[in-house]
């Protein structure tokens, strides 16, 4: 089955041919990240401007490097949020219009649950129940996984995300935006364990998140230290991310010993970490259990995974109303 | 020519059907700002009720603007994923043009909409013989300045669209019984109006590119960049 994915919900404008939910034909994704980054983060109206120029060269891009045209389609998968309003509705919009003129069936595919599914894409099937730690700028969620279509979230930030945290601790250092990838850079030149910092929210029962205070404690030394040299900063860039870290594989091994999943799933934009991504694979080996994560170019957002996401939607057939729309709030159903 | 045609720079949003004829179909969003969950459902509905296959559609016609960013964004994207999906050619039309070419009469036009923040968006036209000709761009600027433009020409004008309700009586104050105001029905842009204007772009052989079909912006997304 060859499926079109589509994803504008932040401030990559995608698009994908995904063949039975493992064949990737073609991931085109027009980044805005230069765009917005002399604005420290995402303008949501330029945004939107941006995904609405874009959005139809892409969807030809992503068809012409496919070698598909839009006669050959099999089925449209959309991302219909969580994510900004105004973007999401030019994906909605032309993914809508579409499959309606085609004739071709349509699934709106929830963002977070297609980050999970760029591990199915690029691993195949996995044992479930599996325990997803879903990690990006917007979300810090333990999802798990029972079925193909049954989820259950055991934890969420109270607060910021974790990658949020990361943009706004690389925009105070003075590191530009996105935090991510300048943060992981920096912190290889630096000591994880020069500066101390509060581990964040480590409540013993909670599987919830929240990373606004080892934010305001990194502001808090920078604030101290108003001419920091390179090193120092290293140490600090090492120090914030070994705390994030520990703490985002602490929850998860929590979460895992209460509810004994088959695997365990890192996924989101921050799952590109390289610290995360190594200490959570040894922490899940010690457990004796299967590891996935994506590629790091999977992580990002992207459209393969939104059609291999809505590939499984389609299959147990699945189909959009009419009336689909586009929500900034989208609960995990 | 059959073209169908989109109007959602308003939190109306209406669709239409015409032909040679006139309206073959029209139909109007009642629950304001549900473009996106509505207009295909309206579109189903108004091929069904009226008897119109899909494949009797030859052409695309969609408003531009100004108007709602995301409301327009919404009748540009549909208007676009559908004529890709059917083949057939789209063309857009401005939605000042649609809103002066409402007026039954022959003369002057200014089309003035609310563009926020103290503003107007305007333009003038000229209508001879029931034939409209666009005589200025479009003026996105204080009141103030639209008056200063509408001064600038003789004779009496008609003016309509939807920023009349709010700077009507202003304008009235300056020009006096140069102004004739449009009763408030031929104020909003209509789906039909946009397909007729689009119908003849498209007859004359007028196509636009789907790549570059964009709503008119009044102002810039952001004041300033940050340095
Ligand atoms: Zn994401």
């Amino acid at each position: 089955m060859l499926v079109l994915g589509i994803e504008t919900s932040c401030d990559e404008t995608a698009a994908a041919v995904v063949e039975d939910g493992r064949i990737i034909r073609s991931n085109v994704v027009a980044s805005q990240v230069d765009l917005h980054a002399r604005f420290g983060g995402v303008v949501p109206e330029l945004a939107s401007r941006k995904h609405m120029e874009r959005i139809f060269p892409v969807l030809d891009e992503a068809l012409e490097q496919a070698r598909v045209s839009y006669r050959e389609l099999q089925g449209v998968a959309v991302t219909i949020g969580p994510g900004l309003m105004g973007a999401l509705t030019v994906g909605v919009a032309a993914a809508k219009a579409l499959a309606f003129s085609r004739g071709l069936p349509l699934v709106g595919v929830n963002h977070l649950l297609g980050h999970i599914y760029a591990n199915f894409l690029e691993h195949g099937e996995i044992p479930l129940p599996a325990l997803a730690l879903v990690v990006s700028g917007a979300h810090s969620d333990l999802i798990l996984m029972k079925e193909h279509a049954s989820y259950q979230i055991l934890g969420r930030t109270r607060d910021d995300a974790a990658g949020e945290a990361f943009d706004k601790v690389a925009r105070a250092m003075g590191l530009g935006y996105p935090g991510g990838p300048a943060i992981d850079r920096l912190a290889r030149a630096g000591d994880p364990y020069a500066i101390p910092l509060p581990r964040p929210f480590a409540e013993v029962d909670s599987l919830d998140f929240s990373f606004s205070g080892i934010k305001t404690a990194v502001l808090r030394v920078l604030h101290r230290n108003p001419s920091p040299d390179p090193s120092f900063l290293a140490n600090l860039a090492a120090s914030f991310q070994r705390v994030v870290v520990e703490t985002l594989i602490e929850k998860t091994m929590r979460a895992a010993r209460r509810v004994s999943p088959k695997a365990i799933l890192l996924a989101g934009g921050v799952a590109a970490n390289s610290l995360l991504r190594e200490q959570m694979a040894e922490a899940v080996e010690k457990l004796g259990l299967p590891f996935y994560r994506p590629s790091p170019s999977l992580c990002t957002d992207n459209a393969a995974m939104i059609a291999a996401c809505g590939y499984y939607q389609l299959r147990r057939g699945e189909r959009a109303a009419l009336t689909l729309g586009a929500y900034a709030d989208l609960p995990i159903s | 020519m059959r073209v169908l045609a989109f109007e959602t720079s308003t939190s109306r949003a209406g669709i239409a059907l015409v032909d040679h004829q006139g309206i073959v179909a029209e139909s109007l969003l009642l629950a304001p700002m549900r473009h996106l969950e509505w207009i295909l459902v309206g579109l189903e509905s108004m091929l069904r009720e009226a008897g119109v296959p899909r494949d009797s559609i030859e052409g695309v016609a969609v408003s531009l603007g100004p108007g709602s960013f995301t409301g327009l964004r919404i009748g540009i994207a549909t208007a676009i994923g559908l004529a890709k999906g059917w083949e057939v050619p789209i063309v857009g039309v401005p939605t000042l043009d649609v809103v002066a070419a409402g007026i039954p009469r022959d003369g002057l036009v200014c089309a003035l909409l609310d563009a926020r923040r103290g503003e107007v968006a305007a333009a003038i036209f000229r209508i001879w013989r029931g034939a409209l000709t666009r005589i200025t761009g479009d003026l996105v600027a204080p009141i103030r300045e639209a008056i200063e433009l509408l001064e600038g020409y003789e004779g009496e004008i008609a003016l309509t669209g939807e920023g009349v309700a709010r700077f009507g009586k202003e304008i009235l104050d300056n020009l006096g019984n140069r102004i004739w105001i449009a009763p408030p029905v031929y104020w909003p842009p209509r789906a039909a109006m946009v397909g007729w204007l689009g119908r003849a772009l498209l007859l004359q052989g007028v196509r636009g590119d789907p790549y570059h079909l964009q709503p008119v912006y009044v102002r810039r997304p952001v004041p300033l960049a940050p340095s």
